[in-house]
């Protein structure tokens, strides 16, 4: 208990006074005509993922830039289909509901499969974490703790002298899962510690700078300033300082706790497991046909987030603009809080692939995948039938070219299979920083692995209930992609999904000259690469420069 | 006829003699075994030295790679859970109370001191650690009552658990102060590091209050005030006074002679 704060008064007697804090001026205004100040910005404009870095500095994909030009005066010539695999969409937004696809050949709420394609009243798409019941999966395990609470009771006991070959080879599988498991626990409780003596110091700093200005309205630059008196002083300045500089109030640390609570409650815990709720037979990963038409869920945030990020409706003058015009969002509720499983993941992608989804965007990911063979099966199904999937790399700040987040594109052994699916896109996250920060420090990345990078910090989107809000991961840098590309589609339906995949590839802005900050090798050295070294197209997707090439290509 | 009876009952005495004599020495041992793997003391001392040994790693002072890399083999080998545990039971040896060992044995295997007892040594495992994030945070959500609060004080009071864990945090605080202040080449004197040990032990005491009180709200979550009272109404008496005092009595001595073997080992390293 007490042994944390051990070292930390052998730094406070070693370190005293050495403050880490940078000087981060608060909230500017942004002038659009004048030279951004991107050292003292703290936050972008909303739509800074869309715009154009020659008009107005900030890194975004130039799509508003496609629309006031190159697409000015044109009409889409087809309706495309993206199907977003999530945790469920809010089907009522106001942002959301004019786009959302609609199965014309199945009758709403009559409890027939009109259309027999195996799903009763799949009118917006279908929920595989559902039970015929109604009753549908919030939380789930994480497949780590999965497949640890299936071999420990295995294992736990086991006669290491007494072993086979092959024993001794699934003995060895046991313990790296365990120690893993094991690894991820003490994380969990680490980062709860951490959280509450944030939050304790914070009250503490709240305190002493109350007591010193006379109430809490002092501003960052006041903060700045104050020269501290003695020991109690510098600490409060500095836990504030880092506070504000990072904008971390009480509902974010609350947000956090929940958060991590959830996931010892029901992630990481190997006795919980609500697939009950679903009713199908889970060991039979051949077994398509359960689940509910429920698309919303009990938290559609994630999948709402998503999908207004593709296709949120350009013409009613509210909230924002999808990247995407003359798009529907097909919506498949197949993600839990926790991890997918592999059977939903398959059977997500083929009822996608099945009721005409042209894209997939799976904006999800894990470290293992028992039943790999079967997500592989449905990514070569939909590879076979022009089905262009879209992937987030992973919020892990790893080199995917030697750490796995499945599904991928890899048949069998990712780092032995050779056979790939073609219709393949994983996307790293970039930020709008326009330095050594520019890719987000959550990002996984990969020469080989990683196809290109889209925008994905600090990405305003829809929100359950008519809300909005910014979030990030490489699951609002996917979306980007699949945006782009339902637009490519949409205005060159004769191009293939191969092609659209090209020019999006081969038209990416590559900042050839900038150094980044590599996401895992943040540190005491913080040591630079260049930019173009970090995924396989070496850019960020560029929609103004991937339309004018399609306009090209389609000639 | 009286001498043979008596030949006959020396003989016997005499064949008994040797499992007598084992069988003296032998049950303490067992006893002592059985107290000290019912009452958790080898997981208590293994979180402990897993906790500072992963605050060794984070090497908070930026030593070189390899010393920190020495510095831990010395802890692990210092603090070798075998050896810890060998000495917490020559303290039992040494304090050993028939009388009171039986007392607390009886205690041991009523169902409620079991049900307690499960959830100390729950705690202490890996499923024990991932449930004290939940209770926690449900604690946070709904704080527990007043009954329940004056209980868990009571019983830290009773156990003098603080000064228990105020010791041992010493121990191992001037135990890693020195080290690090040896392989750094700080150059603190012995009366600038008992300053130092001083003034932690006054910043850490209102935490240690307070710690032992959450720890053992934690550690008792799923248990009711019923058996909440009777395990601290042993503790309360004769027994539980003895099993406290010669528990934290083995664990400082363990602590104690592992810092000092540590120390001197670290003392080694160039």
């Amino acid at each position: 208990m007490s042994n944390r704060i051990l070292l930390l008064v052998l730094l406070s007697v070693t370190l005293y006074s050495c403050s880490t804090t940078e000087q981060v001026s608060r909230q500017q205004p942004i002038e659009r005509q004048q030279p951004v100040n991107f050292d003292s910005l703290q936050q972008a404009p909303k739509n800074w993922y869309r715009l154009d870095e020659e008009r107005t500095q900030f890194r975004g994909i130039s799509s508003r830039r496609a629309y006031e030009t190159i697409l000015k005066g044109k009409a889409p010539q087809k309706e495309v289909i993206v199907a977003v695999i999530d945790g469920g969409v809010d089907i009522h937004h106001e942002d959301l509901a004019g786009v959302l696809w609609t199965n014309k050949d199945e009758v709403a709420d009559n409890g027939k499969d009109d259309d027999k394609n195996g799903y009763v009243d799949d009118i917006h798409g279908w929920n595989f974490i559902g039970g015929a019941d109604g009753e549908n999966v919030n939380h789930d395990t994480f497949e780590l703790t999965r497949i640890y609470s299936k071999l420990h009771p295995q294992f736990a006991n086991t006669d290491t002298t007494q072993l086979s070959a092959s024993q001794e080879e699934q003995y060895g599988y046991y313990r790296k899962i365990r120690s893993d498991y094991k690894d991820k626990i003490d994380e969990l409780s680490q980062r709860y510690n951490n959280i509450q003596s944030l939050e304790e110091s914070m009250k503490q700093a709240q305190r002493i700078l109350r007591s010193h200005y006379g109430d809490t309205t002092y501003t960052y630059r006041q903060l700045q300033s104050l020269e501290p008196q003695d020991q109690q002083q510098a600490f409060a300045k500095n836990v504030m300082s880092y506070v504000l500089e990072n904008d971390i109030d009480s509902t974010l640390i609350a947000d956090q706790k929940e958060s991590i609570y959830n996931h010892a409650k029901y992630g990481y815990n190997p006795d919980f497991n609500p697939r009950n709720i679903v009713g199908d037979n889970y060991e039979d990963t051949s077994e398509r046909y359960y689940g509910n038409a429920n698309v919303v869920g009990p938290d559609a945030s994630h999948g709402t987030h998503v999908a207004g990020i593709i296709a949120a409706d350009r013409n009613n003058d509210i909230g924002i603009k999808g990247i995407a015009t003359s798009t529907r969002i097909m919506a498949i509720r197949a993600v839990p809080d926790g991890d997918e499983r592999d059977k939903d993941v398959a059977n997500a992608i083929r009822y996608a692939v099945d009721n005409g989804a042209d894209i997939i965007n799976m904006s999800f990911g894990k470290g293992y995948s028992p039943f790999k063979k079967t997500v592989d099966e449905a990514i070569q199904y939909a590879d076979q039938q022009g089905v262009l999937m879209v992937h987030a790399a992973g919020n892990s700040s790893e080199n995917s070219d030697y750490t796995a987040n499945y599904p991928t594109d890899t048949y069998g052994d990712y780092f032995k299979g050779n056979a790939t699916a073609d219709l393949w896109l994983s996307v790293g996250a970039s930020s709008w920083k326009p330095d050594s920060n520019f890719v987000a420090t959550f990002s996984n990345y990969g020469d080989q692995r990683v196809d290109l990078f889209a925008p994905g910090v600090d990405i305003y989107s829809t929100m359950p209930d008519n809300k909005y809000k910014r979030n990030q991961g490489t699951s609002m840098a996917s979306p980007v992609i699949a945006g782009t590309a339902a637009l490519i589609m949409a205005y060159y339906p004769d191009l293939t999904a191969a092609q659209v995949r090209t020019l999006i590839m081969e038209n990416v802005t590559p900042y050839a000259s900038q150094m980044v900050i590599v996401p895992n090798d943040r540190g005491a050295d913080t040591p630079v690469k260049p930019f173009a070294a970090l995924s396989a197209s070496n850019g960020v997707v560029n929609v103004y420069q991937a339309l004018l090439a399609a306009e090209k290509m389609s000639q | 006829m009286m001498l043979s009876s008596f030949r006959t009952a020396i003989f016997l005495l005499f064949l008994c003699s040797p499992f007598w004599v084992s069988a003296q020495t032998a049950a303490p041992d067992s006893a002592i075994q059985n107290l000290i793997s019912q009452t958790a003391v080898e997981q208590q001392l293994d979180e402990t030295t897993s906790d500072v040994r992963k605050q060794i790693k984070s090497n908070p002072l930026n030593l070189s790679d390899k010393k920190i890399s020495q510095m831990v083999a010395q802890f692990d080998q210092a603090f070798a859970a075998g050896q810890l545990i060998k000495e917490v039971k020559t303290i039992f040896n040494r304090q050993y109370d028939p009388a009171l060992a039986t007392s607390t044995i009886n205690w041991l295997n009523k169902p409620l001191t079991d049900k307690m007892l499960d959830e100390k040594k729950r705690f202490y495992t890996l499923q024990g650690e991932r449930e004290r994030i939940v209770h926690q945070y449900e604690m946070e959500q709904d704080p527990i009552n007043t009954d329940r609060k004056n209980l868990l004080q009571e019983l830290a009071e009773t156990t003098s658990a603080n000064k228990t864990t105020m010791k041992s945090q010493t121990i191992i605080f001037r135990s890693i102060l020195s080290a690090f202040n040896k392989l750094s080449s700080r150059n603190l004197t012995e009366t600038q590091i008992d300053g130092i040990v001083q003034n932690y032990r006054q910043q850490i005491q209102s935490q240690i209050d307070q710690g032992v009180i959450d720890q053992a709200s934690l550690m008792f979550y799923n248990v009711d005030d019923k058996a909440m009272r009777d395990y601290l109404s042993f503790y309360q008496s004769e027994a539980g006074h003895w099993l406290s005092s010669t528990t934290a009595d083995g664990i400082h001595t363990a602590l104690q002679s592992a810092a000092d073997r540590f120390n001197k080992a670290v003392a080694g390293i160039e």
